[in-house]
């Protein structure tokens, strides 16, 4: 919930930074309307960031091109990088960092431990709190 | 922008190590003493559209198949090239980029150096907008080393993918007859290919000594006819979405609350989404096919969704994943109709903000039912194809809409009684298509470019090179080419009802053909995939070891290799040239008649039949 505040700080502060320059970008209800409806981390993903992000550049573009500081075209296209990563096959690095994990948290519980993280580095399992 | 095109690359480890990998060729194309033979004339699959596409290309309509055979094939009349005369080959990019494409150039250039080193390929920039405006990079081996079993277009790059007007084909003309080209090879799929038959016509009436030759490169998989088994790509593309769709369903699997609604990149036709379906075992595939056979709305696929949530929601499952291809919206019959007046009116000039008070009645009535971000995205100008831009039309996210909305209804309605409807949307179509190629692409990319260079060391103009038995090994593959005008057919619409009018012909991109084992397979296991949650994770592509070898299920699933057993049938027929001969015993020749009387009607009858079943659809 921290994380999500901060972030919702952030975006107050873009926001705010837009009204004061009168920006187009306020016309979009969508994209500013999805981050006052924030109720839980859960809803980080669903943030569309990266249209917002786009929509910035083509103002900010559309800005340069008439003081004539750009003379080129802009065509954005966002993608969400998430759902299709986070459930892929693991790689041999991380099952096997996993497994051993596995291994060190059964080393903890046999002696006795709680409230601990189980950790790898070279040559040896450390304990860390 | 001109000069990145072309250049050496920093390339990662994998990369590097593809760049090694060297494909194979089939036994028929080793060496340099490969021999052409010339089958039979070429026909239409429709013969109802034989005489108009013969009047629209009297040059190069009608023209034999092609085989090409090893030197020690036992075949009589075969010719035997012996003269290698160095050639100058221009070779551009049309049509999106697909894996492989790059291979295509390789082989190409492979071929023409080993024949005489003294041969040129050029390679044009920025695809056909580099033809029209002749800015050419001369192929060499070093330009070639961090390109091959590469994936994307970068090496020449691609732009408009179109050469169509007076204007692009009088350029396209001169570029060729200023560069002294002997051949020009186009690599795109039906548009692209359409346009290179157009081209080839154009240059035989002008007597340009410039040959063009096509080749079957799309992501799409629907150049695909009874002389192209798949494209160049469409393994690629489908391994890569499968892989991505999988670790999706297990995603919705593992949370048990979102529905995943995946528009797949695939154009009109839906052989991705089909393909995808069978490799990773989603919940639910809407094809455009099924939709434009059946005639559903809108509305009826979101009830037919709707309708899917419930029977898992009856059985306590809030979860699961759809595929639609991109092709899908313009298979629905009324947003069809509407897309055809907006693009009517968008050509007319009609300003975007002006249009929606310009549709008829009942075309407004849908448009103004839709939400605004669909609205907005059908304002947009075609593609050069005349289609939609359909990768820009967030079909998933109207179908998500409208599923909510349906689900709403029946919970107030007290028909649905589970929990919330969660959809979340994706779009898998620029991540895909940039993949490193399959081996199966690199193999069969880099054989298409060596036929190539015996199409036009046959002197051949408007041919497709082609390869058949593909879902055997490599040593087993068939190469040949085909008259591109053999593959085209002519769609009959008219804007009136009632009225008739004959279209242009076109290499028309292949449906999913709904008899066929592909579709008949998909059929057999729909409602196990909808209920059961059986996801299959075929996992990332393979370069080597197990995996690399497979091959797409539509492929494998097929009876295919038509070219073989055209040739087949010509054995046999030569066959019974031999034995009946004049002065050959009463009874054999009595025999052979009754035989070819009967084979005659059989097939007379079949191919009545099949017209009839090709008007009927």
């Amino acid at each position: 919930m921290l994380q999500v505040a901060g972030m919702v700080s952030i975006w107050l502060k873009v926001l705010w930074n837009i009204t004061r320059k009168g920006s187009k970008i306020l016309t979009n209800q969508g994209n500013c309307s999805k981050i006052f409806e924030l109720g839980s981390s859960s809803q980080v993903g669903k943030i569309e960031a990266e249209k917002m992000l786009i929509q910035m550049v083509e103002t900010e573009l559309e800005k340069r091109k008439q003081q004539g500081t750009y003379k080129g075209g802009f065509r954005g296209q966002s993608h969400f990088f998430g759902y299709e990563g986070r459930c892929g096959l693991p790689t041999n690095f991380d099952s096997t960092y996993c497994y051993a994990l596995g291994y060190g948290a059964v080393a903890l519980l046999q002696s006795g431990k709680t409230g601990l993280i189980s950790s790898i580095c070279a040559n040896a399992l450390h304990i860390i709190f | 922008m001109d000069s990145d095109y072309g250049i050496p690359r920093e390339l990662s480890d994998l990369q590097k190590i593809r760049s090694l990998y060297q494909p194979e060729l089939p036994p028929c194309l080793q060496g340099t003493t490969v021999r052409v033979e010339f089958g039979d004339a070429t026909t239409t699959a429709d013969p109802t559209d034989a005489l108009t596409i013969s009047r629209a290309f009297p040059n190069t309509y009608g023209h034999p198949l092609a085989h090409f055979l090893r030197a020690t094939a036992k075949v009589p009349d075969a010719q035997i090239i012996t003269e290698f005369p160095p050639i100058r080959v221009g070779i551009v990019f049309c049509g999106r980029q697909s894996p492989g494409g790059h291979n295509v150039i390789w082989g190409l250039h492979n071929a023409l150096k080993i024949h005489n080193p003294n041969s040129v390929l050029l390679g044009f920039l920025g695809g056909s907008e580099g033809l029209f405006a002749q800015k050419t990079l001369e192929i060499t081996e070093d330009i070639l080393s961090t390109y091959k079993n590469q994936g994307g277009y970068d090496l020449l790059g691609r732009t408009k993918d179109q050469i169509r007007t007076t204007e692009q084909v009088n350029a396209a003309l001169a570029a060729c007859n200023n560069l002294k080209l002997d051949g020009l090879v186009i690599i795109g799929g039906v548009t692209s290919n359409t346009d290179a038959a157009q081209l080839a016509e154009t240059f035989a009436v002008a007597k340009c000594p410039t040959k063009v030759v096509g080749v079957p490169v799309t992501l799409n998989g629907d150049l695909k006819n009874q002389f192209v088994e798949t494209n160049v790509g469409f393994d690629t593309i489908c391994k890569v979405n499968s892989q991505l769709i999988s670790n999706v369903c297990t995603d919705a699997l593992s949370a048990e609350k979102y529905y995943y609604f995946i528009r797949l990149m695939g154009r009109k036709a839906s052989h991705v989404a089909l393909e995808c379906t069978l490799q990773s075992h989603p919940n639910m595939v809407i094809l455009g096919e099924e939709v434009a056979a059946s005639k559903l709305t809108l509305s009826e696929i979101a009830k037919q969704i709707t309708d899917a949530v419930q029977a898992r929601a009856e059985q306590d499952k809030y979860h699961g994943v759809i595929l639609l291809p991109e092709g899908l919206i313009e298979s629905i019959p009324e947003v069809y109709a509407l897309l055809k007046e907006i693009h009517g009116l968008l050509r007319q000039g009609v300003a975007v903000d002006k249009i929606s008070s310009q549709l008829t009645p009942w075309a407004s009535a849908l448009f103004e039912f839709l939400p605004p971000f669909i609205r907005r995205q059908l304002l947009l100008y075609p593609e050069s194809d005349d289609s939609a831009q359909l990768s820009q039309i967030e079909t998933e996210k109207l179908l998500a809409y409208l599923v909510e909305v349906e689900i709403n209804k029946r919970l107030k309605e007290g028909t649905y009684k589970g929990k919330k409807f969660n959809a979340i949307c994706h779009f898998f179509g620029y991540q895909a298509r940039g993949s490193l190629p399959s081996k199966f692409d690199c193999d069969y990319a880099y054989v298409l470019g060596h036929i190539c260079y015996h199409i036009l060391a046959a002197g051949l103009n408007g041919y497709m090179a082609t390869v058949t038995n593909l879902k055997n090994p490599v040593n087993k593959w068939r190469c040949g080419a085909a008259p591109i005008a053999s593959m085209m057919t002519v769609k009959r619409w008219s804007p009136n009802p009632g009225a008739t009018s004959i279209g242009k012909p076109a290499i028309h991109p292949a449906t999913v053909d709904l008899r066929g084992k592909a579709y008949e397979l998909l059929r057999q296991k729909a409602q196990s995939f909808l209920m059961d949650d059986i996801y299959r994770n075929p996992g990332p592509l393979q370069f080597d070891g197990p995996g690399a070898g497979a091959k797409v299920i539509t492929l494998s699933v097929e009876d295919q290799d038509y070219m073989g057993r055209i040739k087949k049938l010509q054995e046999y027929l030569e066959q019974v040239r031999t034995i009946v001969k004049p002065g050959c015993p009463q009874e054999v020749l009595k025999a052979a008649l009754s035989v070819m009387a009967s084979v005659t009607e059989v097939l007379a009858a079949m191919s009545t039949s099949s017209t009839n079943t090709l008007s009927a659809m």
